[in-house]
């Protein structure tokens, strides 16, 4: 398990060094949702809005966090009786987590749709702000699965 | 012998996790070469995780959450 998680939390924790959209180098192709537009007669793009790579960053970041969290719960969830006879600890401690979570979920829906409705940057700096606390629970959430899923030792 | 039955029950939720963390493994390699390699995010992707963060987001704010976010017995 503590080997199948690392790569994962290894790959968030450097999306998070790589920032969000700060500096960011990401293209949309043409015609994207991120990056609406249409084809005109002689076939050059007419964007009918502006390309929004931080949203891109944005979504794609917090997808990726929602499912490493979700993945630990569900599995704990789906596995309940034989994670507990290796470790009751772990039930418990996600539940914890579980009214966070939820919480932080709830305050993203609304931060993004204020967002789409009012694209400025005070409301990407709200979405943004969510975002890092969602990914601030990734690793919060996996290691209470890591350390108590090993072995009794003799 | 009860270690042998630790470590094959460890054994077994691995396997089972897998293809979750397969998943996240994927997504996290794609965002991450694009966002290090200036690669170009095509439509298909955009598209892709426009859908997913609509529908998402429409479900959280009609009030439905997955069963694993809430505190069972």
């Amino acid at each position: 398990m503590k080997i199948l998680l690392l790569p994962a939390t290894l790959l968030i924790s450097a999306l998070l060094v790589a920032g969000l959209g700060g500096g960011c180098t990401t293209q949309l192709e043409n015609g994207g949702a991120y990056a609406p537009g249409t084809n005109s007669a002689s076939g050059v793009f007419v964007p009918t809005q502006a390309p929004d790579p931080a949203l891109y960053v944005a979504d794609a970041s917090y997808k990726l966090a929602y499912d490493a969290i979700d993945g630990v719960l569900k599995f704990e969830r789906e596995n309940r009786a034989e994670v507990a006879k290796l470790s009751p600890k772990v039930k418990p401690a996600l539940d914890v987590i579980r009214p966070t979570v939820k919480d932080v979920d709830r305050r993203w829906a609304l931060a993004r749709a204020a967002y789409k409705i009012n694209p400025i940057p005070a409301n990407l700096s709200t979405l943004q702000n969510v975002l890092a606390e969602i990914q601030r629970l990734v690793p919060v959430v996996q290691s209470q699965l890591n350390p108590n899923l090993s072995p009794p030792t003799p | 012998m009860e270690e042998l039955a630790a470590i094959s029950g460890l054994v077994t939720l691995a396997v089972k996790a897998a293809p979750e963390v397969e998943q996240v493994y994927k997504d996290a390699k794609t965002l991450i070469t694009s966002l290090f390699n200036k690669g170009v995010i095509t439509k298909a992707q955009q598209d892709a995780s426009m859908q997913w963060a609509d529908d998402h987001q429409a479900a959280v704010l009609a009030g439905n959450t997955p069963p694993e976010f809430e505190i069972e017995p």
